[in-house]
């Protein structure tokens, strides 16, 4: 048991903390979750971790942000993000601005999409990614280029305001 | 076939379809043009969304946490050619099989080569151990010897003229690492011979314990190249013999223990005629450098190198006046603020100076302090205080009118002020006419001056008290209080 959850850890933890961390975008809540999901799958013992690993993560977001949502949470974490306590310098006041608008754009997109976009890339390929969201791997092409289409528009609609903003 | 749709091309980017899909694709992409554009609109897509989502990265503190692993994603190809599998023909797999034949024949020729170069210098090697040892004069030339005559360049420890023929010790070294075979032999054959003398005959006098056949053998090269002792060699009158440009080097280690005494005492002419030598070699050395690096007074035919260091000179010229003109015109700046910075040191020491002197030099009392007033006052103010007009010495001019203290007036009313008119006379002696109102019945005074206890005169003019005062005879004084009016 000691071996398998040393197994698991050292094989898929990084990845989730990444893939949580840019779904959610609160590092301390990817390494809570992954630590959750990880605990799960030890007592689960799935045939296939790494997509187990990956649904009841990205089932754990889902769940966590309609908690969040209703205790109003989000809006602090957004808030937080938004507004870090110490100006930071221009260079990483421009990445987390655009991280912000990223994340502000993946929010558009409905969950089929934004997960199969974090699955993708985590390097999933379509048989894993159906796997993982129970879909039809005939499907994950359309959804990946539906996905792939709405995150650049959304991020371009984002990208004129605030230019508009700067200027 | 109808269009291809968003999926199987993002499939397609991905790395998704087999090999029978994306050779269909492919040969719907070679005629549908529209296709092919939405293809490269697809990767333009794909690439942005990779870029968008890599801004998602954590921060650089959650990298050592989370460092990044390099997920196992396929290739996304450049161009979709590279996705069609390949199966060879026939044909491709003969011209593989020949291109691999014909390497492996390339690299058994190079093999065998080798092997046979080996062989060969083996056998050489041989060959020269069983033999003899194949020592040459002409090994120890120079390669640049351009005169054929390798008497003149021989590896012999060079006797230099300034050192009296003793040879020179850092060649001595330098050739010990070119021959060292040839070194031990030579050290072998006893100390070194006395330039100028025939080595040859002592060379084998002395063989080296142990080697005898090597060093009879070198005896044997040397004394068939040796010329004749005594005999120059024809067309260099003086020059040593062959014999003793081979023995000389190889007897350095002997002869650096010697001392080489004859050398030193006495340089033969062949001794000088190797320092001569040595010096032809750096000679030609020289002119070659001289050729091949023209200098700067090289004739115009060095061309544009000529144009270009003279305009190299010019500029450095240049910038070395330049840098003197800066360095002149920074010390004179310099020498400015030092001179003006001593300038005002001098003028703030003089106001200094003179402040020290005027408050060590006793102040002039002014007239008003000699007159001792408290302050000026006008006509109409001494009017008021008296109660009518001031009263003046008559063809005298009055200095100023001011107050003063009752006290400094003897008999005056020490509640009132004082009106004092001040005069000087021709002589600059100072005279005070105080006059102060006081009330009728106060002062028991005659209306004539009556002369004071210190001189002074006091008299009454109404219902003003005058005294008159100064440093002027009684005489003097009464004269002038008879002109007060």
């Amino acid at each position: 048991m000691t071996g398998d959850a040393g197994r698991l850890f050292e094989e898929y933890h990084d990845s989730l903390v990444r893939m949580l961390w840019r779904r959610t975008g609160d590092r301390d809540r990817a390494e809570e979750l992954a630590q959750e999901t990880l605990v799960r799958a030890l007592a689960a013992e799935p045939r296939n971790p790494r997509s187990w690993l990956f649904a009841v993560a990205l089932n754990l977001v889902r769940e966590d942000a309609r908690k969040a949502l209703r205790q109003g949470r989000r809006l602090q974490l957004l808030k937080n993000e938004l507004e870090p306590l110490a100006p930071p310098p221009d260079e990483v006041m421009e990445r987390n601005e655009q991280a912000a608008r990223v994340r502000a754009a993946l929010e558009q997109l409905n969950d089929r999409d934004r997960e199969a976009l974090l699955l993708k890339a985590e390097g999933f390929n379509y048989e894993e990614i159906a796997e993982t969201l129970g879909l039809a791997k005939g499907a994950i092409g359309t959804t990946l280029a539906r996905a792939r289409r709405r995150l650049v528009e959304a991020y371009h609609d984002m990208e004129g305001p605030a230019k508009h903003a700067a200027h | 076939m109808p269009h291809i749709d968003e999926g199987t091309l993002n499939a397609l980017l991905d790395g998704e379809l087999g090999a029978a899909e994306v050779l269909e694709v492919q040969t719907h992409f070679a005629t549908c043009a529209a296709c092919a554009a939405r293809l490269d609109e697809a990767r333009q897509m794909l690439a942005e969304t990779e870029r968008l989502v890599a801004a998602l990265e954590p921060p650089a503190g959650n990298a050592a946490r989370a460092p990044r692993v390099v997920a196992s994603r396929p290739v996304i190809p450049l161009d979709p050619v590279v996705l069609i599998p390949h199966n060879p023909t026939p044909t491709e797999v003969r011209r593989s099989r020949f291109k691999i034949m014909a390497w492996a024949a390339s690299f058994l020729v190079i093999v065998g080569a080798g092997f046979l170069g080996l062989e060969m210098r083996n056998g050489l090697q041989g060959s020269r151990k069983a033999g003899t040892l194949r020592i040459r004069p002409e090994e120890f030339t120079f390669a640049h010897d351009n005169h054929g005559d390798s008497s003149t360049r021989s590896a012999a420890p060079v006797s230099r003229p300034d050192t009296g023929g003793a040879p020179d010790t850092e060649n001595v070294g330098r050739l010990g690492s070119i021959a060292p075979t040839a070194r031990k032999d030579g050290q072998a054959t006893g100390p070194a011979p006395a330039a100028g003398t025939p080595p040859a005959s002592q060379a084998p006098a002395s063989p080296a314990p142990g080697k005898p056949a090597q060093n009879q053998t070198l005896a044997q090269n040397q004394t068939s190249a040796a010329q004749p002792p005594g005999s120059p060699a024809p067309g260099k009158p003086g020059a040593p013999p062959p014999a003793a440009k081979v023995v000389a080097p190889l007897a350095l280690g002997g002869a650096a223990a010697a001392g080489a005494p004859a050398a030193k005492t006495a340089p033969s002419p062949a001794a000088t005629q190797k320092a001569t030598s040595r010096t032809q070699p750096a000679d030609e050395l020289k002119e070659s450098v001289d050729q091949a690096v023209p200098s700067r007074n090289a004739p115009a035919d060095s061309g544009a190198i000529s144009v270009d260091r003279a305009m190299a000179d010019k500029a450095t010229a240049d910038l070395d006046r330049e840098q003197m003109r800066r360095r002149a015109a920074a010390a004179t700046a310099a020498l400015d603020v030092e001179r003006k910075l001593q300038l005002a040191d001098a003028e703030e020491a003089q106001r200094q100076e003179a402040a020290r002197a005027a408050a060590a030099q006793p102040a002039t009392p002014t007239i008003d302090q000699q007159a001792r007033l408290s302050r000026r006052i006008g006509l109409d103010e001494a009017a008021q205080q008296l109660g009518g007009p001031l009263h003046a010495i008559d063809g005298m001019s009055r200095q100023l009118v001011g107050l003063v203290s009752p006290q400094l007036v003897s008999g005056a009313d020490s509640t009132r002020p004082v009106v004092r008119a001040v005069y000087v006379d021709r002589s600059g002696r100072t005279l005070y006419l105080d006059q102060q109102r006081v009330r009728p019945g106060q002062l028991d005074l005659p209306f004539t001056p009556q002369a004071g206890p210190n001189g002074q005169l006091s008299w009454m003019s109404g219902s003003v008290l005058l005294v008159l005062q100064g440093d002027l005879p009684p005489d003097s004084l009464r004269a002038l209080a008879r002109r007060v009016r």
